[in-house]
């Protein structure tokens, strides 16, 4: 899969006639000369198929082949992708995984409150207020809170990183509250949701009826038994939108200004600056890939039905 | 939601078809599934608030006629203030100025025509290549079913926004691509869109069609010696097509969204007025230029959030064991 993606997203970018890389590379005042040596030193003479197994290489997860630096080296700011990636993938991780822990806490929450009372008030309220999140783009969450809490109310921290700022401190300045509020808003209406019809799903379900019948109070019954029937089906959710997530959140990254691996990743594709944009979807395919895997163990702890095959 | 009739049957287990099929031999009529929407309270306010997106839409014309301002004309003098800021809204522009000097107002309900147009084309690209790869897979099977699935695999798993993001870029320049038979614009973005969101429905369509094969009433229409071409669409097909329209409603505001996000990073149509392009436009000014997030966000809001409100009206009544998506915009 992983080398499917890459094959795909080369000969796309290959084929996209965005201008030349080497003419890029020498800049303005270029001879045909100059030209032709760079194109021979980035091998772009070469034929497709050359050019694309360096960077297959590049896929197999070994060191030194992984995202290899002579090959994964960007036309544009003249740097290694995989330093670039280093940089650029814990502003995006801390931003994710701080939205993650905020989403999947507040859903459960929400879902579970509103399906052990289906139809009431809260029930209600939440269904609303869910249809709304999911149909802001997070842009203009993000656009919002920024306009009443940083600049009318004063109290959270403006947009970007300062340059003399290391991600921890900037994590520990609050500097990811807004972002991880923004990020998390949809995902907590989406999962806010599932959560609920897959409990009010659990809670009919003759698994319920026997814990019911056995005597257990309605708290073990609900909290127990029938959240963790209705977490199957949200892992594998969780898994693929976390994974997918890592891989950058442009918009948001735009809106906040954080350098994160989206905004990387945004800027290769506009400059066709190949090496790059090959290297982040690599990098983000095998991300997504990871996470897969881990669900994949997270999903038998969950439903011990699927151990035994 | 089932708060209404009948209750559903506990799910097949974990990882099991998302749409079950239960015991309900005919879809529902139309005539009754008007009546039923008619009242539910989430229909009858997605459709009050889509007609008026509808109403605007038909009426930018007029407007851009009434304020005498075009919707691409710049008015530098008169809405860019001496320091270089746009002036907010006033008598002349009702919603303000955009940092090119255009009228806000007007903007925004031409966007309406964007959004409305991309939503509507798109969805119908996507809808009629996810059924009909959905139809094959799932009917004919064998190795029909086995390519194409993987091809479907394919488009869910494809960084689809990053390649999006290099065609539109690559393609939105003056010359177009490919020598020019792609040219950059309204219906580039559209054609990209539609052609990157059939996967889900494919996949849907595939397990229903699937599913369907091994009925009663399949085989016995197959029995009676109606050709296959002829079970295909006079069995199989209506049986899905209450399946089809709660999806085509789910993709409808992911379309949009998808639009409203490009043209926000700076790569959608640059031809037309478009929500998401103000908005972007707003990124380092919107601190003082409030009314350039205000009302684009606010119809763009109105927009999806109709569609949400009656696709999930759609669901009550169509199919109580309805499977709702992550088709939402994604970051």
């Amino acid at each position: 899969m992983l080398w499917l993606v890459s094959l795909l997203t080369f000969s796309i970018f290959f084929l996209l006639p965005s201008g030349d890389p080497a003419q890029r590379f020498v800049g303005r005042d270029s001879t045909p000369e100059t030209i032709a040596q760079v194109k021979q030193s980035l091998g772009l003479d070469e034929p497709f198929y050359e050019q694309y197994l360096k960077f297959a290489k590049g896929i197999v997860p070994v060191p030194g082949w992984f995202l290899d630096e002579k090959v994964y080296f960007s036309y544009n700011t003249s740097v290694p992708v995989r330093e670039q990636i280093a940089e650029r993938f814990p502003v995006t991780a801390v931003l994710v995984i701080g939205a993650a822990v905020l989403w999947v806490g507040v859903s459960l929450l929400i879902g579970l409150l509103s399906a052990v009372r289906p139809g009431g008030r809260f029930d209600r309220c939440t269904q609303w207020l869910g249809l709304l999140f999911v149909s802001v783009p997070t842009f203009v969450t993000g656009y919002l809170l920024l306009y009443f809490l940083w600049f009318k109310a004063g109290i959270a921290p403006g947009t970007g990183i300062p340059s003399d700022e290391s991600v921890w401190t900037a994590f520990l300045n609050g500097r990811f509250v807004l972002p991880w509020i923004c990020l998390s808003l949809f995902f907590i209406a989406l999962y806010a949701r599932t959560t609920r019809r897959n409990v009010l799903e659990m809670l009919r379900a003759d698994s319920t009826r026997t814990a019911r019948s056995q005597g257990l109070p309605e708290r073990v019954v609900v909290g127990k038994h029938a959240l963790r029937g209705a977490l199957v089906p949200l892992v594998t959710m969780f898994g693929l939108d976390f994974g997918a997530l890592l891989g950058g959140t442009v918009t948001i990254e735009t809106v906040f200004n954080l350098p994160g691996l989206g905004q990387y990743t945004f800027n290769a594709v506009i400059d066709a600056d190949i090496p790059a944009v090959m290297g982040t979807a690599v990098f983000t395919s095998a991300i997504a890939l990871v996470t897969v895997l881990i669900v994949d163990v997270l999903y038998a702890y969950l439903d011990p039905r699927i151990r035994v095959t | 939601m089932t708060t209404g009739e009948g209750t559903t049957l506990p799910s097949a287990a974990a990882g099991g078809p998302a749409f079950a099929l239960e015991s309900e031999p005919m879809p529902p009529t139309a005539p009754s599934v008007l009546k039923r929407l008619r009242k539910d309270r989430f229909a009858v306010a997605g459709a009050v608030g889509l007609l008026l997106v509808l109403l605007i839409a038909l009426l930018a014309p007029l407007w851009a006629a009434v304020t005498g301002h075009g919707p691409n004309e710049a008015f530098i003098r008169e809405g860019i203030d001496e320091f270089g800021v746009p002036r907010g809204p006033n008598a002349d522009f009702v919603f303000g100025v955009d940092p090119s000097g255009r009228d806000v107002s007007v903007r925004t309900l031409y966007g309406a025509r964007t959004a409305l147009l991309v939503g509507i084309i798109a969805t119908a690209m996507a809808t009629v290549i996810g059924v009909a790869v959905g139809l094959l897979c799932g009917f004919f099977g064998g190795t029909v079913d086995l390519v194409l699935s993987r091809v479907i695999d394919l488009f869910l798993v494809l960084p689809v926004f990053m390649l999006t993001l290099g065609i539109a870029s690559a393609c939105g320049g003056p010359q177009g691509c490919v020598g020019g038979i792609v040219r950059p614009g309204l219906s580039l973005i559209i054609f990209i869109i539609g052609l990157s969101s059939w996967g889900y429905m494919a996949r849907v369509v595939r397990g229903q069609a699937l599913a369907l094969r091994d009925r009663e009433f399949v085989a016995a229409a197959r029995l009676s010696g109606a050709s296959e071409l002829r079970v295909l669409f006079r069995e199989v097909l209506p049986s899905i097509v209450p399946t089809v329209i709660i999806l085509t409603v789910m993709v409808f505001p992911a379309v949009v969204l998808y639009e409203a996000g490009l043209s926000f990073l700076g790569v959608g149509a640059i031809d037309v007025p478009s929500w998401g392009a103000t908005l972007g436009e707003a990124r380092n000014v919107f601190p003082t230029a409030w009314w350039l997030v205000a009302f684009p966000g606010l119809f763009l809001a109105i927009t999806v959030l109709s569609v949400n409100l009656l696709g999930e009206g759609l669901g009550d009544v169509l199919d109580p064991k309805q499977e709702t998506t992550d088709a939402g915009g994604r970051a």
